[in-house]
């Protein structure tokens, strides 16, 4: 509990914590990395100091190698301005470098990055993957969208040309 | 074989996966998109259309994309109309704006407009509409005309700022109105416009209203000028008698709630409440003393009158409601607040209507000369918003305690006076509170989106509220400035040309929900500010277009008429020697400075407080060159401001979510936000925009040919305008008062500082100056007496 809570960050960086995918791969990070996830950091300050492995059994080993990878270059980042009234971060549209490169996965990964840090409440993590998906999104028609997501079309001819009618205003402006 | 099939499983898989998409991650990833793409978006599937619909997700995309949740919902917009040929300055839009959806689209097609029109100055036009100086503007945006107000003119005259064109008096359509016919010589002191009428206080204590009719035909369209017109009636009020007795100067005018009330203030400490309609008077209500009411307003729709004596820094308030026999002695502790008064006066006799409330201004210094910059009342509570010169920002309530106090803070910059002067304020009430909680409410009639103030529907709508106390409301306040929905929104700006906004429904202290600090190289002369655009406008003539929610520097613009800085860099007026014959004595370089200052003074400017105080410090400071007192008046005139130009002051300036109009002296200068419109010959500003270099010579000649002209007829406006005001303000004491030689020399020069020797502008006023030393001179012998008299003394 003190170990969570407690005022020295030093302290705090030097306990290990045991993470258990579910296919059952261990990892091991440090409190600092952990507490990136908010779910771990509940967790943890629930459970106080344990030697006991923390078990995700949403997330598999090679994802959760990923998230780790990402936690641990993130670690000691500034928290997110949240901006005053919401729960909406501040916008901004670049994305580093180091993840942009992080986000270079297939899209199979990345939609696994985005439930796991989703799960695992990483707030960064799941920002940073939602831009990536809304930039493969912008600019793009709704055929080229389903193209790029392999979404199936489940609209009945009637509705598409509905939803159409509806949106006309948008072509215009 | 294997391999194809491997990727049609993997296919399968992916295509379960993103439209699987939790509903959660999916809004956050929309929400990064723009309008456009998240409409795409929505024609995927079924799985993204259903949270693309949820209006949830627009709210989120307009958040990350404007950095906050808007301060004031957008009323049911009209995008600017690209074509040249629609009447009015917009179109109708395709959406209302009760979702978050339009919301955004409109704030962001709004927000491309305002950059475009930036980059390209096509739709912009400045023009003379040969008002004389405008004081005050009446913009009717769905037929697209303008009435240009003046007090100097005491006329009104309408005009089409899309084209810059100027409404040709004609026999059938009264274009130009009147406050008084052209015989009466009475000059105009205060003014008040509203979409649908003008109030004219009159010198002599007479209130004139003009009523604008059919000027709510917002569907009309009609082809040719002359039917654009409504006709405009000039409507004199009846009670001439009454008034003439009870003011001796009207100072506001300003119509209330429901019953069409009017409150007029005058110079003599008392405020007449009359009904607009039947021009009877139904309250009379007296202040203390013959203290000078600047100021006056409405609060609680109607219910309560408060006004202020500005030069004594108090505020007075009555209740309309208050019992007839409220006994002056209750007021005894209310007195003890405001030490210079005392409520053993005579005034309460006679069944008048004593203040229910007396107190100090907040933030005003104790019993200091301070200037108050705004005075606002709330209708939907009893409180009222005061500003005051010295940078005191407060909302207080009706019985004078103070609600709010608005942060200034500080723009701090090297050797400079902490002390901030407030130069400009403006306050913007939602129309529709509740649509920022309930937004699937329909907005209420598109017609209150044109008034700057709450219009009596809208006040109506609120009455059953009325009633309820102000803690319910400060209530509702906070709750809404929980939720980042300010619904009333205050900017003020100072006279180093910063500008702060707040949210005016916050309580204690206030934090500026944006600054701009040093916005503008000189002091603030205008702002405005609704839902979409804050609009600020500095005395440099610079103008921006804001927006509210980032902060963001739209637009940039320019009102060019009046002299060039350049010109007059550093040095004297050309103009100014030629019309100041006496000055060009030995006068010291101060006196100059100031006399010039005085003169470079717009009329909207020129009110009683600085000039009795220039006059004053003229007077103190004839002996002692480099007195303190002279440089203090002479800061206080110059604001800020740089000695040797002139100032391009704009006076009024009026925004919608698409265009600005503003009052420049006499011209007036209108940008309408949008994409270059096709080069059509009645779009051309007057001036046209610079081409090639040989036109370009000669078209800044003819432009230089052209202000020169306005220039002059500007200068015989101020100079006949200005000695109406000596003529009452000084000629009665000079001719009761046995004169000494200095004063003497005081007055001549004063006089001849304002006299530029030629006719008045109207000719309606040829009287010499009667209290003049010697009687019977020519202006000519007057001036050269006063520059004989000035040189053998200096």
């Amino acid at each position: 509990m003190s170990a969570v809570d407690g005022p020295e960050p030093p302290v705090v960086q030097q306990i290990m914590v045991k993470l258990v995918s579910s296919d059952n791969e261990e990892f091991e990070v440090s409190m600092a990395v952990a507490e990136l996830s908010m779910l771990l950091k509940n967790m943890l300050g629930d459970l106080g100091e344990t030697e006991d492995a923390i078990p995700l059994p949403n997330v598999t080993g090679k994802v959760l190698a990923k998230v780790i990878e990402y936690c641990e270059h993130h670690q000691n980042d500034p928290p997110l301005i949240m901006d005053e009234y919401d729960d909406v971060p501040k916008r901004a549209d670049d994305i580093a470098p180091w993840d942009e490169m992080f986000m270079k996965v297939d899209q199979e990964m990345l939609f696994e990055i985005l439930l796991a840090s989703n799960y695992m409440d990483i707030k960064p993590l799941l920002d940073l993957g939602c831009k990536t998906v809304a930039n493969m999104i912008r600019g793009k028609s709704a055929e080229e969208i389903r193209k790029q997501f392999n979404i199936v079309n489940d609209f009945t001819e009637e509705e598409l040309a509905q939803i159409k009618k509806e949106n006309e205003w948008a072509e215009t402006n | 074989m294997p391999v194809a099939e491997a990727t049609s499983a993997d296919a399968a898989s992916l295509a379960e996966q993103f439209t699987s998409l939790p509903e959660d991650v999916l809004i956050q990833i929309l929400a990064h998109l723009d309008p456009l793409s998240l409409d795409k978006a929505g024609q995927v599937c079924q799985h993204w259309h259903s949270v693309v619909s949820n209006d949830h997700s627009w709210l989120r995309g307009l958040m990350l994309t404007f950095s906050r949740r808007p301060f004031q919902r957008l009323q049911p917009i009209r995008m600017p109309s690209t074509r040249i040929d629609t009447p009015g300055w917009l179109v109708d839009g395709q959406l209302p704006a009760t979702t978050w959806r339009s919301e955004y689209v409109d704030r962001l097609s709004l927000h491309k407009l305002w950059l475009a029109s930036s980059a390209t100055h096509q739709r912009r036009v400045e023009f003379n509409p040969r008002a004389s100086t405008i004081d005050g503007l009446v913009v009717n945006e769905s037929l697209g005309w303008v009435l240009a107000v003046s007090k100097v003119g005491r006329a009104a005259v309408r005009c089409l700022p899309k084209s810059g064109k100027v409404f040709a008096r004609d026999d059938n359509i009264e274009d130009v109105v009147f406050a008084v016919s052209e015989k009466d010589s009475t000059q105009v002191s205060a003014l008040t416009t509203r979409i649908d009428r003008i109030f004219w206080g009159m010198d002599d204590g007479r209130s004139v209203v003009t009523h604008l009719t059919r000027g709510g035909g917002l569907k009309s369209r009609v082809v040719a000028e002359q039917q654009l017109l409504p006709g405009i009636s000039d409507i004199a009020s009846p009670f001439d008698q009454l008034m003439q007795e009870k003011h001796d100067r009207a100072i506001t005018t300003i119509p209330g709630g429901a019953d069409d009330l009017v409150a007029s203030a005058g110079f003599n400490g008392s405020v007449l409440v009359w009904s607009a309609s039947k021009g009877e008077t139904r309250h009379i209500l007296h202040s203390v003393g013959d203290v000078p009411l600047t100021k006056v307003t409405w609060a609680d729709g109607g219910r309560f009158v408060v006004a202020v004596a500005a030069e004594a820094s108090a505020v007075f308030v009555w209740d309309l409601e208050a019992p007839a026999d409220a006994s002056p002695s209750a007021l005894a502790s209310a007195f003890e607040r405001v030490s210079w008064l005392s409520p053993d006066s005579e005034e309460y006799v006679n069944g008048r209507l004593p203040p229910t409330a007396v107190f100090p201004v907040a933030g005003g210094k104790a019993a200091s000369t301070t200037r108050l910059v705004l005075l606002t009342g709330d209708p939907y509570s009893k409180s009222f918003i005061v500003a005051t010169e010295a940078g005191g920002v407060a909302r207080m309530s009706v019985t004078g305690e103070v609600l709010a106090t608005f942060q200034l803070g500080h723009a701090k910059t090297a050797g400079e006076q902490p002390a901030i002067t407030l130069t400009a304020a403006a306050w913007k009430l939602d129309m529709a509170p509740a649509l920022n909680r309930r937004p699937q409410q329909t907005a209420p009639e598109d017609t209150a989106a044109l008034t700057q103030t709450p219009s009596s529907a809208s006040l109506s709508e609120a009455g059953s509220e009325r009633r309820e106390v102000l803690h319910l409301d400060l209530t509702r306040a906070t709750q809404a400035a929980q939720h980042g929905a300010a619904t009333r929104l205050l900017m003020v700006g100072d006279a180093t040309g910063s500008v702060w906004m707040f949210d005016g429904d916050g309580v204690d202290t206030v934090p500026a929900l944006q600054r701009w600090p040093r916005l503008h190289q000189r002091a603030v002369a205008a702002l405005t500010v609704n839902a979409a655009v804050a609009v600020s406008a500095g005395r440099d003539g610079q103008m921006f277009v804001l927006d509210p929610l980032t902060g963001r520097v739209l637009c940039v613009d320019r009102c060019r008429s009046g002299r060039r800085s350049d010109s007059a860099n550093g040095q004297i007026d050309p103009w100014f020697w030629s019309v100041h014959p006496a000055l060009r004595g030995e006068q010291t370089a101060l006196e100059v400075r100031l006399a010039q200052q005085l003169a470079g003074r717009t009329a909207t400017q020129w009110d009683r407080q600085t000039q009795g105080l220039a006059a004053d410090a003229l007077d103190r400071g004839r002996a002692a060159t480099g007195n303190g007192e002279l440089e203090d008046a002479f800061a206080r005139l110059s604001t800020g401001g740089r000695s040797g130009h002139f100032p391009t002051v704009v006076s009024e300036v009026r925004a919608g979510y698409g265009w600005i109009v503003a009052a420049n002296s006499m011209h007036i200068h209108a940008s309408f936000a949008g994409l270059p419109g096709k080069t059509r010959r009645q779009w051309r500003p007057r001036r046209p925009e610079r081409g090639e270099d040989i036109d370009q010579a000669l078209e800044e000649g003819l432009e230089d040919a052209r202000a020169e002209l306005d220039y002059d007829r500007e200068c015989r406006i101020r100079e006949h305008e200005t000695r109406t005001h000596v003529e009452r303000e000084f000629e009665a004491p000079v001719a009761q008062l046995g004169l000494t030689a200095d004063e003497q020399l005081a007055y001549a020069l004063w006089l001849s500082t304002h006299d530029s020797g030629s006719d008045g502008a109207d000719g309606s006023d040829q009287r010499p100056h009667a209290g003049f030393a010697l009687e019977g001179m020519t202006e000519e012998e007057q001036v050269e007496y006063a520059l004989r008299l000035s040189s053998s003394l200096a």
